[in-house]
């Protein structure tokens, strides 16, 4: 009954074909498949926000979608966002804001940022009501909010 | 998660009869009830029928009178969509409320009245506001669709393909809600029905109920009623690990002269 089914996903700007069974979920293709460890799974209830990548430049819970629903779709993980030595905007705000502090959550903070950006937010309320679906364990928030304001102020 | 085979269907008729084949199917719609549930091992269908990819079941359209939702419209697309904010604020009020922004880009309209989870958000519009849920097969009435906790009118096989709301501006929403998971604790849906008020809860109950006893009573005469004195006993209120019995009547009597203003500010 596990027949594997061919597909193809658009993964960091690269197009991937895959054969794969279709309970695997999105995250665990990227993690275990692909070595795309940047996205965490921090939860198992669909609530943390540690696993958010982009689908179609929108933001999903990888541990909440299957790899198969992907399937003609892109995908971008944390690692298609910047580089050690080259950081994108979104990094430098969180770096130079403090934030972050363990960091385990702060790939999903990211892909938030990112659609908050897309999405005209503004204020720090709709800062916040964005953020209601990442958690972050080291409480870390009043300076991840300063990151992402200061990362809607910059061009 | 246990195996299970996956399908992606184009049309309604072979969804169906891919449903009317198969040992234990489900469809797939958003996928933000079914698999959870599924990773929890709480569901193990045989069969997915992914229905992602049926054009029957996608968009926004207005008629005269009524604005018809597909049942594939993700949360985000009714909570941002011109047409349902200009004609039914209530609903994309309700939309951007339920859940968080990663779940709202995924999960649809008929996910989520056809999983008829009693904390569910949708469910309370749709009483309130008497909407029309259409299938493949037939037309159910709000009031006749939500039957009991989890469960629905549908037959088995049926596929909701759109709702169909009235056009009412004056109408709003609101709740208390789970902080982690913003299911609601209490959630109620206000509009009216020319002068009658027409007030339906959700998450307080084993399903979305009606307010009788507000219900039908003109917007003056709601202005100066006494909310404390409202009788709830009748209602079965649910008390579980987010709040007692008590504390949900409670928010019930409190909520409503504020749910009022807001709807009959709404001109
Ligand atoms: C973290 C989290 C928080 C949430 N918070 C809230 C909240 O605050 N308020 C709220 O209301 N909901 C909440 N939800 C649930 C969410 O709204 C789901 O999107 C919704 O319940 C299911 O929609 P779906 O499209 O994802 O359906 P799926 O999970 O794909 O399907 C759900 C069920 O409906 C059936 N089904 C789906 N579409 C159809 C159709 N067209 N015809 C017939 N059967 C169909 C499926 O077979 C399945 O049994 C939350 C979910 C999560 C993960
Ligand atoms: S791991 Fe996906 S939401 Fe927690
Ligand atoms: S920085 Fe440690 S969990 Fe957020």
């Amino acid at each position: 009954m596990s027949d594997k089914i061919s597909i193809v996903i658009n993964i960091n700007n690269k197009n991937v074909k895959l054969n794969i069974e279709p309970r695997l979920l999105l995250v665990d293709l990227l993690r275990n498949s692909l070595e795309l460890k940047g996205t965490h799974i921090g939860c198992d209830t669909s609530q943390c926000g540690s696993c958010m990548v982009l689908m179609n430049e929108k933001c999903v819970k990888s541990c909440s979608i299957l790899a198969i629903q992907c399937d003609k779709k892109s995908i971008k993980t944390i690692e298609s966002i910047g580089k050690e030595n080259n950081l994108s905007n979104v990094q430098k705000a969180f770096k130079e804001n403090h934030g972050l502090q363990c960091g385990f959550c702060t790939p999903g903070f990211i892909m938030t940022a990112i659609e908050c950006k897309k999405n005209n937010i503004s204020t720090e309320k709709e800062i916040r009501d964005f953020l209601d679906g990442n958690f972050c364990r080291c409480t870390g928030y009043q300076n991840i909010v300063k990151s992402i304001s200061y990362f809607l102020k910059m061009s | 998660m246990y195996k299970f085979r996956y399908h992606k269907p184009s049309s309604l008729k072979e969804s169906i009869s891919l449903f009317k084949e198969k040992e234990f199917p489900k469809y797939l719609s958003g996928g933000m009830t079914l698999i959870p549930s599924m990773k929890q091992l709480l569901s193990s269908p045989t069969d997915l029928i992914d229905i992602q990819n049926i054009e029957e079941l996608k968009g926004i359209h207005k008629t005269e009178n009524t604005i018809i939702v597909g049942a594939l419209t993700t949360h985000n697309e009714v909570a941002n969509s011109s047409i349902i904010k200009k004609n039914i604020r209530g609903l994309s009020y309700l939309a951007s409320k339920i859940a968080d922004n990663a779940v709202r880009n995924c999960g649809t309209i008929g996910g989520s009245i056809c999983n008829a989870d009693p904390a569910a958000d949708y469910p309370a519009a749709l009483l309130s506001l008497n909407a029309i849920v259409t299938t493949n097969i037939r037309e159910i009435s709000a009031k006749d669709f939500f039957v009991d906790m989890f469960e629905t009118k549908l037959e088995s096989y049926e596929i909701v393909k759109s709702v169909t709301f009235p056009i009412k501006p004056k109408s709003y929403y609101l709740k208390i809600s789970s902080q982690a998971s913003k299911y609601a604790i209490v959630g109620m849906f206000g509009s009216f029905d020319k002068d009658k008020a027409s007030i339906s809860i959700t998450g307080a109950a084993n399903k979305v109920f009606y307010l009788q006893d507000v219900n039908n009573q003109s917007p003056d005469k709601l202005k100066d009623y006494d909310f404390q004195k409202l009788d709830l006993s009748e209602i079965n209120i649910n008390s579980d690990i987010h709040a007692s019995a008590e504390y949900r009547s409670s928010i019930i009597k409190n909520m409503l002269p504020k749910l009022i203003n807001n709807v009959l500010k709404d001109e």
